[in-house]
């Protein structure tokens, strides 16, 4: 039983920083601000600590929680889960320094962001079922908050369907969760949740596919699969730019890391069963948010829908069960996250200075304001994976894996990059090209130093990821093939 | 006998109390005074200690010739019945301050009564004293119920629950006759062998048991027989209404859980739990859908309250399915840390209802538009609460939850462990419309400034609840290992 570390120490500190903000006078936004930012930065530093974990679990902590029960606060990290942890170390920070337009209740607003970085470290790093199905709730909370007190005009219709979407798959995993429990139970005469033990339980085929259900329902709404998907574009939409990029980059992350860690391993030989129903849904859900999102006039409803389109793509890295395609899958999650993240940092620029987001407001905004448009041009083609950018890495590499098992797929989602070049370049060329089309696109400000402070590590990110991703591969690789190893075994 | 006596002590101590009360307030002449608020906590504490202690020291064992079993479950279960009267006490003071006609003398001894009552139907190991406990419970309800005599809300709870709770009694008396007509003994923990050994009564001890249950239901509020819980709770001063909620839930399941290897030898494990998962199905959805509509925050918890006798009784739908096995000892510990947790929670949701209602019966769910931003506190402790009951991670309410229906699941009721999470969805519907109210929604224009007091014995026991809460359900280890060992004894 190891004691505290440095992955407790990532996970709580945002909790700490969340009561100090908790206590500061909220008279004062900008020691608010300060105050938050500082224990993000301080995260965020943290949390590079770990940069080298790879093919194996390190950074193991393990302390007993509930002994009855065999629960215990287990932490550790390995090549999967680090890269998720920093890019929700990274995505925090940025959002408190572009809460500018926040103004009444930013308190609120910073407390809450904290308490979500809590959770979202906390469900990477936890290696024991229970604590991940305890912190996977605990995101739920915080960003149900942030969308009801911040969001738009429906924001409390958006935000109790997020809720309850969420909460009706995760309540049918904890049974499943349960289930499991028992099941070790009754082989060892133990009670453990640590994951690592229940990986190791032989259930037959019938009883697998229950487990896989239980924890596949939860996971695809969290993705969201077709067709699941309707929260999403709800939430996205009415979401505060913060809930929207928190969303975007790390939210849906939960539900395709939750299909790597927990349920495929869990349920290996109904992984392999429930593959092609799996993948039909990717692929619906690849070329119908494609549809989706070409269809929209709205700057935000459109990176929402392309969302489902994207994390369709993941899924059909992980479903075609080949290492190459998860490895793409692994660094597809994080392109998502950092292209659809900087899309909405983008796209809450935009709506701060003229207060619509409609495709035909705007128009020429790369003459208008040069850094602003230009950022936006550069995001869009990382999204649509122009070589060079960190999206082609992914979507390569998913589909020459998929390729190899699943041609079929492969070859259907391939038809949905086209779509999102189609759909991207319209938005692009709406947006950013041509003239202005009324007298207040034509005066935009340009970018402020904050946000282009904060944009630019996520812009850096594009290009390391596409220029090399060689460092991420040596660090995903290891610990993917140790997944898809125990898989292909049973 | 003074072994007996000592042993009785947590049900004979608030009993001492609510005796002195009466006299305190008969030599006070009417005069109101502090006295026996402070007199009435004090005597609720001290029982609280009293028990605390005798549980902590293993101090358990037969009473008044097996007539009373004072074992760790027993003991555990008065523990929260003291702690629920203490805390309803407590909520009282600021109620009754408002509310000058809830302010009879009697109503302090007669919380201490009920808490007595409440003791002994935990630890009642004699069909006598089971129905002594039930009746020492309700009658002093009974009067609580209506104790605001110009109200007449407050006397129709009253007459509702005195006449339906009559009818439990009389179902409840039935099903003991005829349970001693199948045995031929009174003694509980003889009941199981006995039925066994004179099996030739046919469904004699079936029905006997059905009958039984059938009075038990109506104590716990369980659907069919939930029918007067609505009305008695909004209708009922608030904090009465705490302490029935929580306290008599306690009482009643204490003795469903010395019942239970009597339904099982009596209807045989099969039928008994598949009627008991029927009955906390029905429980589930009734109180979870009729919450649903509520506009009264008292109304909308009563509706809460009979959805958490579902759960818990999914707990003893698994323990009976079991019969003795391992599980009657999990599924007795976590019905009693669902019950400890839930008294924690339930009664800080009422709190917050006594600081929102001033004396003036606001009790709309409406009262609580726009809270955040007048009494950051106030509604961040009420979002403790409300997470708390809708079982969100991480607080109590979740780990409740997670214990109870690992019950379900180790009993194999896989189907009814499944329909529980469901009517947990449910639940969440109305819980998160609360929070919605509190953060999302600001107060209508105009509506006048409110002037909220609390008490500073109402924002402790509030605070105590909130800190329970939240400590059980991050650091449940320590009470989840306390329940568990003092139950497996």
């Amino acid at each position: 039983m190891n004691s505290f570390g440095i992955l407790s120490l990532i996970t709580f500190l945002p909790l700490l920083g969340a009561l100090v903000v908790a206590f500061l006078p909220r008279e004062n936004p900008k020691v608010l601000r300060a105050a938050a930012l500082l224990f993000g930065l301080a995260n965020l530093g943290l949390s590079l600590l770990i940069v080298n974990a790879a093919g194996t679990m390190v950074f193991v902590e393990r302390l007993h929680w509930i002994p009855a029960f065999g629960v215990c606060y287990g932490m550790a990290v390995d090549g999967i889960s680090m890269p998720l942890v920093i890019l929700s170390c990274l995505v925090v920070p940025i959002i408190i320094a572009t809460t500018f337009h926040v103004g009444r209740g930013l308190k609120e607003y910073l407390v809450l962001l904290l308490i979500m970085e809590t959770g979202m470290v906390g469900v990477f790093c936890a290696t024991d079922i229970i604590l991940f199905y305890v912190f996977f709730e605990l995101t739920l909370v915080p960003l149900y908050f942030l969308i009801g007190m911040f969001g738009g005009v429906n924001r409390i219709y958006a935000a109790f369907k997020f809720f309850l979407f969420t909460a009706f798959g995760s309540l049918p995993m904890l049974v499943a969760i349960l289930f499991l429990l028992y099941q070790h139970h009754q082989a060892t005469g133990v009670w453990s949740a640590s994951i690592e033990d229940l990986r190791a339980l032989r259930l037959d085929a019938a009883t697998q596919n229950w487990v896989f259900a239980g924890f596949a329902l939860a996971f695809a709404i969290k993705v969201p699969l077709w067709p699941l998907h309707t929260w999403l574009p709800d939430a996205h939409v009415q979401a505060p730019t913060g809930g929207s990029i928190v969303l975007a980059a790390i939210m849906l992350k939960l539900g395709t890391y939750g299909f790597l860690r927990i349920a495929m391993p869990l349920a290996p030989q109904a992984a392999h069963s429930f593959a092609t129903p799996v993948l039909v849904l990717a692929v619906i859900s690849v070329i119908y948010g494609a549809y989706l999102a070409w269809a929209q006039d709205d700057l935000k409803k459109l990176v929402a829908c392309s969302s489902v389109s994207h994390m369709g793509f993941v899924m059909l890295g992980l479903f075609a069960l080949e290492p190459l395609a998860a490895r793409g899958a692994m660094l597809q999650m994080l392109n998502h996250g950092v292209s659809t993240g900087a899309l909405f940092l983008l796209v809450g620029c935009v709506y701060e200075r003229r207060h619509k987001r409609g495709l035909d407001d705007f128009g020429g905004l790369v003459k208008v304001s040069p850094a602003l448009g230009i950022a936006l041009v550069i995001t869009s083609l990382s999204s649509i994976g122009l070589p060079g950018l960190n999206g082609f890495v992914g979507e390569l590499f998913i589909l020459l894996g998929a390729f190899k098992t699943q041609p079929v797929f492969a070859i259907l989602c391939a038809s949905g990059v086209l779509l999102g070049a189609i759909y991207m370049l319209q938005m692009v060329r709406r947006v950013c090209y041509g003239t202005p089309n009324c007298e207040e696109a034509a005066h935009l400000s340009d970018m402020s130093v904050a946000e282009k402070f904060a944009f630019a590590p996520l812009v850096i990110l594009m290009f390391w990821i596409g220029l090399a991703p060689g460092f991420l591969l040596e660090r995903i690789g290891p610990a993917v093939d140790s997944i898809l190893a125990a898989l292909g075994n049973t | 006998m003074f072994q007996d006596i000592a042993l009785a002590g947590p049900i004979l101590l608030p009993a001492l109390a609510a005796l002195l009360l009466l006299g305190v307030e008969l030599l006070a002449g009417g005069r109101r005074s502090q006295g026996s608020f402070l007199l009435c906590a004090l005597g609720a504490l001290v029982a609280l200690i009293y028990t605390g202690y005798f549980l902590a020291n293993g101090r358990t064992g037969l009473a008044f010739n097996g007539t009373l079993n004072v074992d760790n479950t027993a003991l555990l279960i008065a523990l929260i019945v003291h702690f629920s009267a203490l805390l309803a006490v407590l909520l009282s003071r600021s109620y009754l301050a408002a509310r000058r006609d809830a302010d009879a003398p009697e109503y302090y001894s007669l919380v201490m009564a009920a808490a007595s009552g409440m003791a002994m139907l935990a630890a009642a190991n004699d069909l006598v004293n089971v129905f002594l406990g039930v009746e020492l419970m309700s009658i002093p309800l009974y009067v609580l119920a209506a104790i605001r005599r110009k109200s007449a809300r407050s006397v129709e709870a009253g007459l509702k629950y005195l006449l339906l709770g009559a009818f439990a009694s009389a179902f409840l008396l039935f099903g003991m006759g005829l349970l001693y007509g199948a045995s031929g003994s009174t003694l509980l923990s003889a009941l199981p062998a006995e039925i066994a050994r004179l099996e030739t009564n046919g469904g004699l001890a079936a029905f006997g048991v059905v009958m039984f249950l059938i009075g038990v239901f109506f104590k716990v509020a369980a659907v069919p027989f939930h029918m007067w819980t609505p009305d008695v709770y909004e209708g009922s001063p608030t904090p009465v209404t705490a302490f029935m909620a929580t306290a008599t839930k306690a009482a009643a399941f204490g003795l469903l859980l010395r019942f239970t290897p009597v339904i099982a030898t009596g209807m045989g494990p099969e039928a008994g739990s598949s009627m008991l998962a029927v009955i906390a199905v029905l429980t589930m959805f009734v109180g979870n859908l009729g919450a649903l509509r509520q506009q009264n925050l008292k109304r909308l918890l009563a509706y809460s309250s009979i959805a958490h006798a579902g759960y818990m009784l999914v707990g003893v739908a698994a323990i009976v399915a079991e019969d003795g096995g391992e599980i009657a000892l999990t599924g007795s510990s976590a019905i009693v840390f669902y019950l400890g947790t839930y008294a924690a929670m339930n009664l800080g949701a009422f709190g917050v209802a006594v600081v929102l209602d001033r004396g003036e019966g606001r009790e709309g769910v409406n009262e609580l538009k726009g809270l955040c931003s007048e009494r950051p506190l106030l509604a961040a402790v009420m979002a403790v609460f409300t997470l708390a009951l809708a079982g969100v991670p991480p607080t109590a309410g979740f780990l409740g939850k997670l214990y109870v229906f690992s019950c379900a699941v180790q009993a194999r009721m896989y189907a009814l462990a499944v329909v529980a999470v469901l009517a947990s969805v449910v639940g969440l519907f109305y819980y998160l419309r609360l929070i919605l109210l509190m953060y999302f929604t600001p107060r209508e224009e105009g509506a006048e400034p409110r002037l909220l007091r609390t008490d500073s014995f109402l924002a402790v026991a509030s605070f105590v609840c909130a800190v329970l809460v939240l400590w059980l359900g991050v650091l449940p280890a320590w009470f989840v290992d306390f329940v568990e060992a003092t139950v497996r004894g």
